[in-house]
């Protein structure tokens, strides 16, 4: 490893943001390893069912018994800890995904240039016409409920985010010299792409796969609050806030009595999304050379 | 200029055609009993066997070029099908809606640039310092808050604690009035409408029931601005000119507010266009937590239901309100400033 290298990732690790975030992180990764052991599932049963601990549809306060209180006949800490490992999936299946096939699309647009190009910039741009959320919403009530269904639903609808990002660097290093360099030599179109163009624009797309990792647990969550996302029940965070709806509406001015049933799964959320908030913004202080004043 | 805006005009019909393309595809997943709702124009004929006469009358098992030539045929003459939440066909439940969402996106739109752009030169010019840090610090965590938690707090800080700002659309009284006779609409936005009427009391009920889905709109929103006008900012302090200026003995204000700041808010204007379009997509989250009527409630609703017409019509509305807005907001920034040339 070059000192120079040490040094970006020492200051990558050592920025505030970073620090905070990358610790986060490692608190949530704990949290959704160690789930079988800090909230035990019923033996024999789907743990990522919730499974039903009151009979009284009533939500309950925090006791002793159940730490974060009790909604929607369930056990909130059961459905927060369970529902790390749905925010996990879903952000990495849906960020890893969607970046290939955005990098594929942008790269290809980018390095080619001319009517391929200006075919698949058209196609981004018709997918983008259509708010992300939105687009989530028509496509999760077509497919139905499930956690796989939104996981689909959320690619269908991001891969253009990194597909504009690749291709506006590839139309910049492609002008490089190295690269005219390596055709000159006779490196073939996909050995130029993979290996001289691609690392020298994965930065970038590595950031913006970070900042959009929240973004996408933020669209799932929603998904699951309206209803239409992972199934009733199942351990996931928007899908506990989404018991907290009814009560907050229909309690008229009781809306504080219910604090707990939005405070901890929120919480779950907020600071799960701010740790990749928090990774890509040391990320791009560290790698973005055109924010160095 | 002429080739760009002629290239974009030149584009329109495509990109609407491509939107109607892919929302098509989609709900060609759904059987044909589920898609006769598209079609249909009054919920009587939807009864007992009618509905297999229905899908031969619309032929809903044709090969898909030529449905979507019926579809398309319907949706140019504004017949998006019977929703079923709406309780009338689609279109006159969106138009109905579209004043309220509209008036919420552009009431949302002005706190959000105009604390972006405050708050994002004030990071730049403090660079670094304490102030930047914190300036930076509550932008990520706004960045990260859900809509739907911020909201809820939102309600039980403003609702149930301080009695502020009730959630809904308008309070009985005033929702009385307003469907009274007397009460004449002009642009079906309530709180324009109200002041044209002359009801103060009406107008002080509906602004505040929308000072709570407002504040949490920006408070979501306004970081996107903040992060752009900051970092331009810090680009541009960083130019040559603004060395030039301060070496020749310009005060520093002026060197901010005139040579800077101008050339920095290039950026800011673009997206702040699209950020009063892109509000319009948001309001799903936040009209529901307020329990207000809008389309994005519409839509959260009727998917709730299985009302496939109604999101569909919904997403088909999204979709072409965007892409004329963004066209609007293109040209006209070409129009005033012929630096901006955007793919």
């Amino acid at each position: 490893m070059t000192s120079e290298r040490r040094q970006l990732i020492r200051r990558l690790f050592l920025s505030t943001s970073g620090f905070l975030g990358f610790s986060l992180l490692a608190f949530f990764c704990i949290v959704a390893l160690c789930a079988p052991w800090l909230a035990p599932p019923p033996a024999g049963r789907d743990p990522y069912l919730m499974p039903v601990v009151e009979w009284s549809p009533n939500p309950q306060p925090p006791s002793s018994e159940y730490i974060f209180g009790v909604a929607g006949k369930r056990n909130i800490y059961y459905g927060v800890i369970w529902g790390t490992r749905s925010a996990f999936r879903v952000g990495i299946t849906v960020t890893v995904i969607s970046t290939m096939f955005g990098l594929l699309v942008g790269a290809v647009g980018g390095y080619f240039g001319k009517i391929v190009d200006e075919v698949l910039m058209r196609i981004t741009d018709i997918f983008l016409a259509i708010p992300f959320l939105v687009a989530a919403v028509v496509m999760a009530t077509i497919l139905g409920p499930g956690l796989d269904n939104v996981i689909r639903a959320l690619i269908f609808f991001s891969w253009m985010f990194p597909a504009r990002l690749i291709r506006g660097n590839i139309l910049q290093i492609k002008e490089e010299q190295y690269i005219t360099a390596a055709r000159s030599v006779g490196v073939n179109h996909v050995g130029i792409i993979v290996r001289h163009v691609l690392p020298n624009s994965i930065f970038p797309v590595l950031i913006q796969a970070s900042m959009r990792m929240g973004s996408l647990v933020i669209t799932a969550a929603a998904l699951s609050f309206l209803g239409i996302g992972a199934r009733e029940n199942y351990a996931d965070w928007g899908g506990l806030l989404n018991y907290a709806r009814n009560w907050m509406l229909g309690g008229g001015g009781e809306v504080l009595r219910y604090w707990y049933m939005v405070v901890f799964p929120g919480a779950a959320m907020v600071l799960f999304v701010l740790a990749w908030n928090l990774v890509g913004d040391a990320l791009r202080d560290v790698f973005d050379p055109r924010l160095k004043v | 200029m002429f080739f760009y805006i002629a290239r974009r005009l030149l584009f329109l019909p495509l990109t609407l055609f491509g939107i109607s393309l892919i929302i098509f595809f989609m709900f060609m997943r759904l059987s044909p009993e589920q898609r006769v709702a598209l079609y249909i124009t009054s919920p009587e004929r939807l009864r007992g066997d009618n509905v297999e006469r229905l899908i031969d009358l619309h032929g809903l098992r044709d090969p898909w070029h030529i449905q979507y030539g019926r579809w398309m045929g319907n949706v140019v003459r504004g017949n998006l099908g019977w929703s079923n939440v709406g309780k009338e066909p689609v279109y006159s439940a969106i138009m109905r809606r579209f004043p309220y969402t509209l008036e919420l996106a552009l009431y949302s739109a002005l706190p959000i640039i105009w604390l972006g752009t405050w708050l994002g030169t004030l990071s730049a010019l403090y660079h670094n310092r304490p102030l930047d840090h914190t300036l930076r610090i509550s932008a990520v965590v706004g960045w990260s808050f859900p809509d739907f938690v911020f909201g809820f707090f939102v309600l039980m800080i403003f609702y149930s604690i301080l009695g502020w700002f009730p959630p809904g659309t308008l309070g009985a009284e005033a929702d009385a009035v307003v469907k009274s006779s007397q009460f004449r609409s002009f642009t079906g936005m309530v709180t324009i409408d109200s002041l044209l009427n002359g009801r103060l009391d009406v107008f002080i009920d509906t602004a505040r029931r929308l000072a709570g889905p407002v504040l949490t709109l920006t408070y979501v929103g306004f970081a996107y601005i903040l992060r752009i006008a900051r970092s331009s900012m810090l680009e541009v302090l960083g130019r040559e000119y603004i060395r030039t200026a301060r070496s020749k003995g310009l005060e520093e204000k002026v060197v901010i507010n005139k040579h800077a700041r101008r050339n920095a808010m290039i950026p800011v204007a673009t997206v702040s266009g699209q950020t009063i379009i892109a509000l319009l997509g948001g309001t799903v989250i936040v009209e529901t937590i307020f329990n207000r009527v809008g389309i994005g409630s519409f839509m959260a609703t009727a998917a709730q239901q299985l009302d496939f017409a109604s999101v569909i019509g919904g997403s088909l509305f999204f979709g072409v309100i965007l892409v004329l807005g963004n066209l609007l907001v293109d040209v006209s920034y070409a129009l005033i400033d012929p630096r901006v040339r955007l793919d």
